[in-house]
C-alpha cells in the first residue's frame, strides 16, 4: 500500500506545484499573495467545461482557449485592480486584500450566473487507471503529472535562459532601476501574469477534470499557497518542492493517522518549519512591508 | 421575546464586539489575521461547557471564555509574531482552521461536528447593549492610551518605532491577544444566543469576513468598523432577495474601495458630531472663499 | 472620548428604535392561512430547497383549488436558510414573527433543524422537518421531547439499520469498512448506526476511515480500504461527495458494492458517477419511482417547465397535505391545536407512504425504499419497514 500513497501523494502534490507556481511568480515579482490564483483556476475549468460540453471543441482546443482565457482574466485583473494600487505607492497588504475581494467576486459571479450545480467534464481521458504491480495509477493523473513536468521545465527555460526571463528577474529585483534601465515594467508586469494566469487556467482544468466544476474549486489555492510558503515565497523551486512535500504528506497522515487531523498536521507544519526558517525552506530574505 | 428584528441588533452587537477586536489587531496595528473564527469558538465552546456542566452564570463565561481564548492567543503569538505580513497570515490562518479540526475531532468534549447543544439562552437585547457599550467604551480607551498610541506607530513604521525603544514584539502581542479576546467575548454571547453551536459557524469564512469589514469600514477607525459591521449584517437580512448578489457585492465593494478610496468608508477618522459640524461648516466656506478668489483675479 | 462613545451609543439605540418601529408588520390576515418553508434556497444544496418550495407552491394551488383547508386560503411563504443553522434560524424566526405563519415546513439538514428546535418551542409554532434524520431533531440529548418539533421522514438509526441488514441477510457481507464526513452529524451518525447493527448481525468492520466534505481527493482513505478488502463500503455522504468517492475508488481498484443513506439521493449521481456505483445501494424516502407519484410529478414538470422534481418536492407536498390533515382533525386554527393534532396523527396517508407518529418522539414509522442501479439508470429494489 505504501507505494498507491506515494503514487497518491505525487499526484496530488503535481496539481498544486502547478498553482503553487504561477503562485510564486506574481509573489516574486510583486512581493504579495495574489488570494485570486485559485479563482481564476476556477474560471479555467469552466472554460474548459465550456469549450468541450457546450462547443464540442476538440479537447487540445479547448484546454489552450482556456489556459488563454484564465490569462487574459488574470492580466485583465491586474490592469484593473493591482496596478492601481501599485501607481498609488500603497502597502503591499493591500494588493492582498483587493486579491481577496476579486476572490470572493469571481467565485460568486459564477455562483450567480452559472450556477452552484457541479458541472462534470465529459469524458474526453478515460477514467482507467494503469495498474503496475499492484499499484494503481489513474491516466488522467499520470498526464497532468506529465504535463506539470514538462510546463515546469518551459518555465525554468523561460526564466532562466532567455532574455524575457532575465527582464522579470531584473523587474523582481528592483522595479525602478529596472525601469531606468528601459525595460517597460507595466508590459512584463502583465507578461508575467498572463503566464501565472495561464498556469492556473491548466491547473483548473486537470482539478475540473478529476475533481468536477463547482465555485468553490479555488479553495484549492490554499493549499498551493502553503506549498509556496512552505517552499519559500517567491522561490519557484521551492513553491514545486513545497507542493510534492504537502501532497505526500497530506496522503500519508489521512492514510495513516487520520484524514481529519490531516490539516492539523499540515498547519503545525508549516508554522515549526517558518519559526525554524522563517522565510521558508528557499524563500529570499524580503523586506518589512508596510 | 424572541422577535426577528431583536434576534438581528443582536447578531449585530455580537458582531460588532468581534469586529472592535479585528479592528484593533489589523487597523491600528496592522496585523492581517484569519483566525479570529479560531478564537471565537474558544471563547463560544469554553463558555457553553462552563454554562452547562458548571452552571456558571453569563459573566463568568464570558471571563472564562475570554481568559481561555486570550491564553491561546498568547502562546500563539508568542510563536508567530515574529513572522513577516504574510507568512503571519496564514500562520493566523492555519491556527482558526486547526481550531475547527481540533474541535470536530474531540467529540466527547464539544460534541464534534454534531455540534454542542443545550446551551442557556443568556443573551438577551438588554446584555448585548451593555456589552457593546462597554465594548466600545474600552476598545476606545485602549486606542487612546499609551498602549494604542504605540500601535499605531507599529502600523505606521516599525522599524522606526522599534528604533526609538518601543518594544514591538510585545505589543504585537498585546494587541493579539486583546483582539483574541474580544472574539471569545462575542464568542460567547453567540453561543448563549443560538443556544446549540456548530465548528462551521466559525470557520474561515467568519474570519476573513470580519477583516474584509475592517477593511471596508477603514483600517483605523473604530467607528468605521462599528459602521461598517452594521451595515454588512444587517443589509443581507433586510435585502433577502438580492442574497445571492450579496456577496459578489462584498467582493466588488473591497476592490473598489482598496483601489478607489483605501482608507475605507470612515478612512482614519472618527464619527463624531463635531466632525460633522466642521465638514458642513467647511462645505459652506469654501464656497465663499471660491467666490472672493473670482472677484479678486 | 465620551462625545463619540456617546455618538455610537446613540446610533445603536436610534437604529434600534428605527427597527422596532418598521416592525410594525401587518395583521395576520383571518381568512388565510400562512404556512412557511425553510431551505436552502441558494448555495451547493439549492437544488434541494428549491424543490421542496416548488412542491409547496405547487400543493397549495392544488389545496385551495379544491377548496382550502377548513375552508380558508392556503398560502406559502419561503425564506432562505442557505442549509446554514444561523440562517435557517433567522429565516424561522423571521417567517413567525414578521410573516406571521402559524406552522413552518423545512429543512432537510439535522444541523438547521437541531438549532431551530428550540426556538419552535420557545414560538410556540409547529416545526415540521422533511429529510431532516438525526434523532435530535426531535429529542433533545437530554432525552427530552421537542414539543413543537416533527419530521415527515425516517431517522437514521433506522436508515443504518436497514442498510446493515440489506448487507448482512442479501448481499452476504460477512466484512464492511465505511468511509463518512467527519464534519458532518448526518454522515458520522449514519455511519455509527450502520457499524452497530452490521456487528449485530455477525458480520465485522475491517476498516474505518474518515474524510470531510470539501475535500476532494479521498484516494489515500480509500487506499486503506482497499487493502482490508472488504465485502461492502458504507459511503454515507452527499451525492456530490459520493461520486467523487466512488470514481476514485473504482480508479484503486475496489470492486465492493457501495452503500449509502438518502444523501445519494439526486440524478446528478448518475451523471457523476454513471458507472462507477453501478451496482451499488441506497436508501432514501419513498421517491417518484413510486407510481402512485406520477399525477404530481407531471404536474410538477408542467408547472416548473420541465423541471425534474428532487424528492424534497414530495416532502413539500406531503408537509402540507398533513397539515391539512392535522387541521381538519383539530377543527380549529390555532398553532396549538396543530401542534396536538400532529402529535396525534395514527394514519395520514401521503405521496410518501402511510405513517403514524409515536408521540414520545415525534418519529414517524415510515418505510425506507432501497434503491439500486442497473445498466446506468436508478431502480427501485424494494421497500423495507
Amino acid at each position: 500500500m505504501i507505494w498507491q500513497q506515494i503514487v497518491n501523494g505525487i499526484s496530488v502534490g503535481s496539481i498544486y506545484a502547478l498553482m503553487a507556481t504561477g503562485y510564486a511568480l506574481i509573489y516574486s515579482l510583486l512581493g504579495f499573495s495574489n488570494w485570486a490564483h485559485g479563482d481564476i483556476a476556477m474560471v479555467g475549468a469552466y472554460l474548459g467545461f465550456m469549450f468541450i460540453a457546450s462547443m464540442n471543441l476538440p479537447w487540445w482546443a479547448a484546454l489552450i482557449l482556456a489556459l488563454l482565457g484564465a490569462g487574459l482574466l488574470s492580466v485583465i485583473s491586474e490592469r484593473l485592480a493591482y496596478r492601481k494600487i501599485r501607481k498609488n505607492n500603497s502597502p503591499t497588504m493591500f494588493l492582498m486584500i483587493a486579491a481577496m475581494g476579486l476572490s470572493v467576486a469571481l467565485q460568486n459571479f459564477i455562483l450567480v450566473t452559472v450556477g452552484s450545480k457541479f458541472k462534470t467534464y465529459p469524458q474526453v481521458l478515460p477514467v482507467k487507471a494503469i495498474n503496475i504491480g499492484g499499484v494503481y495509477i489513474g491516466l488522467l493523473d499520470l498526464i497532468s503529472f506529465l504535463a506539470s513536468v514538462i510546463v515546469i521545465i518551459f518555465l525554468y527555460y523561460l526564466i532562466e535562459r532567455t532574455k524575457f526571463g532575465l527582464a522579470v528577474k531584473a523587474a523582481a529585483a528592483n522595479m525602478q532601476v529596472a525601469s531606468l534601465l528601459g525595460i517597460n515594467v507595466d508590459r512584463y508586469i502583465s507578461l508575467v501574469f498572463l503566464l501565472a494566469g495561464s498556469l492556473a487556467g491548466l491547473s483548473g482544468v486537470f482539478l475540473g477534470m478529476k475533481y468536477t466544476v463547482y465555485p468553490q474549486l479555488g479553495n484549492f489555492a490554499l493549499k498551493a499557497f502553503i506549498a509556496s510558503v512552505f517552499g519559500g515565497l517567491g522561490s519557484v523551486p521551492g513553491a514545486i518542492v513545497g507542493a510534492l512535500f504537502i501532497g505526500l504528506m497530506e496522503v500519508f497522515v489521512a492514510g495513516y493517522i487520520s484524514a481529519g487531523l490531516r490539516d492539523l498536521f499540515t498547519f503545525s507544519l508549516l508554522v515549526a518549519v517558518l519559526v525554524i526558517r522563517p522565510t521558508g525552506l528557499f524563500g529570499k530574505d524580503i523586506q518589512d512591508k508596510a | 421575546m424572541a422577535g426577528y428584528y431583536e434576534g438581528l441588533l443582536i447578531l449585530v452587537g455580537i458582531n460588532i464586539i468581534a469586529v472592535i477586536g479585528v479592528s484593533i489587531l489589523t487597523g491600528f496595528t496592522r496585523l492581517f489575521s484569519f483566525g479570529n473564527g479560531g478564537f471565537m469558538a474558544i471563547g463560544a465552546y469554553t463558555g457553553a461547557i462552563l454554562s452547562t456542566k458548571l452552571h456558571t452564570p453569563l459573566a463568568v463565561s464570558i471571563l472564562g471564555g475570554m481568559l481561555m481564548a486570550g491564553f491561546v492567543a498568547f502562546l500563539l503569538g508568542k510563536i508567530t509574531l515574529g513572522l513577516k505580513g504574510d507568512y503571519f497570515l496564514i500562520a493566523t490562518l492555519g491556527f482558526g482552521e486547526s481550531v475547527r479540526v481540533i474541535i470536530e475531532n474531540l467529540q466527547g468534549v464539544t460534541g464534534g461536528a454534531r455540534g454542542y447543544s443545550g446551551i442557556p439562552m443568556k443573551t438577551d437585547l438588554f446584555v448585548i447593549v451593555i456589552s457593546v457599550a462597554l465594548a466600545i467604551f474600552i476598545a476606545w480607551n485602549i486606542l487612546h492610551s499609551k498602549i494604542g498610541r504605540n500601535f499605531m506607530a507599529i502600523r505606521e513604521q516599525e522599524i522606526a518605532a522599534d528604533a526609538i525603544g518601543i518594544d514591538t514584539a510585545k505589543y504585537k502581542n498585546i494587541a493579539f491577544v486583546i483582539s483574541a479576546m474580544f472574539a471569545a467575548w462575542a464568542g460567547v454571547l453567540f453561543a448563549h444566543y443560538f443556544t446549540f453551536i456548530v465548528p462551521i459557524m466559525f470557520n474561515l469564512a467568519k474570519s476573513s469576513e470580519m477583516t474584509i469589514t475592517v477593511v471596508i469600514g477603514g483600517l483605523g477607525s473604530l467607528t468605521g468598523s462599528i459602521v461598517a459591521t452594521t451595515l454588512l449584517t444587517l443589509l443581507p437580512e433586510l435585502a433577502r432577495a438580492a442574497a445571492e448578489y450579496r456577496m459578489l457585492a462584498y467582493g466588488v465593494a473591497v476592490v473598489l474601495i482598496i483601489t478607489l478610496r483605501p482608507s475605507g468608508l470612515m478612512g482614519y477618522k472618527e464619527f463624531s458630531a463635531r466632525a460633522i459640524y466642521y465638514w458642513v461648516r467647511d462645505l459652506f466656506s469654501r464656497k465663499a472663499v471660491k467666490s472672493g478668489e473670482e472677484v479678486s483675479s | 472620548m465620551k462625545k463619540t462613545k456617546l455618538v455610537t451609543v446613540l446610533f445603536v439605540v436610534m437604529l434600534m428604535a428605527s427597527m422596532l418601529l418598521s416592525a410594525c408588520a401587518p395583521k395576520a390576515d383571518e381568512d388565510v392561512i400562512k404556512i412557511g418553508y425553510v431551505g436552502a434556497l441558494s448555495g451547493e444544496t439549492a437544488v434541494w430547497g428549491q424543490a421542496g418550495l416548488n412542491g409547496m407552491l405547487l400543493t397549495a394551488k392544488e389545496i385551495n383549488e379544491a377548496g382550502g383547508i377548513l375552508g380558508k386560503k392556503v398560502e406559502v411563504i419561503g425564506l432562505d436558510g442557505r442549509g446554514d443553522p444561523t440562517d435557517s434560524v433567522n429565516a424561522f424566526r423571521r417567517l413567525v414573527t414578521e410573516e406571521k405563519v402559524i406552522a413552518v415546513v423545512g429543512t432537510n439538514f439535522s444541523s438547521c433543524n437541531i438549532a431551530m428546535a428550540p426556538i419552535a418551542d420557545q414560538l410556540e409554532i409547529p416545526l415540521i422537518a422533511t429529510a431532516a434524520s438525526n434523532p435530535k431533531v426531535t429529542v433533545d440529548e437530554n432525552g427530552n421531547l421537542h414539543p413543537y418539533s416533527f419530521r415527515i421522514g425516517f431517522i437514521d438509526p433506522f436508515q443504518g439499520q436497514v442498510l446493515a441488514n440489506l448487507a448482512s441477510n442479501e448481499l452476504g457481507a460477512k466484512t464492511a469498512a465505511v468511509i463518512y464526513d467527519i464534519g458532518s452529524d448526518y454522515s458520522t451518525g449514519l455511519a455509527q448506526y450502520f457499524e452497530e447493527q452490521f456487528i449485530a448481525n455477525g458480520g465485522e468492520m475491517v476498516a474505518k476511515v474518515e474524510g470531510h466534505s470539501g475535500d476532494n481527493d479521498f484516494r489515500s482513505q480509500l487506499s486503506v480500504i482497499a487493502e482490508a478488502n472488504p465485502d461492502v463500503i458504507m459511503v454515507p455522504w452527499i451525492y456530490k461527495d459520493v461520486a467523487l468517492i466512488a470514481n476514485q475508488a473504482r480508479e484503486l481498484g475496489i470492486t465492493a458494492p457501495l452503500l449509502g443513506g438518502d444523501g445519494w439521493d439526486s440524478p446528478e449521481l448518475i451523471t457523476m458517477a454513471g458507472p462507477a456505483i453501478e451496482g451499488s445501494f441506497y436508501t432514501s424516502q419513498p421517491s417518484f419511482a413510486n407510481p402512485v407519484t406520477k399525477p404530481y410529478y407531471d404536474a410538477y414538470m408542467a408547472e416548473y417547465e420541465n423541471l425534474v422534481p428532487e424528492t424534497e418536492a414530495l416532502f413539500g407536498h406531503d408537509g402540507l397535505y398533513w397539515i391539512k390533515e392535522a387541521f381538519e382533525r383539530a377543527g380549529e386554527v390555532s398553532p396549538k391545536a396543530l401542534r396536538d393534532a400532529l402529535e396525534s396523527t395514527t394514519q395520514f396517508d401521503g405521496l410518501m407512504g402511510s405513517m403514524a407518529v409515536d408521540p414520545a418522539t415525534h418519529n414517524p414509522a415510515k418505510p425506507a425504499s432501497v434503491y439500486t442501479f442497473t445498466n446506468g439508470e436508478r431502480v427501485w429494489y424494494g421497500d423495507y419497514k
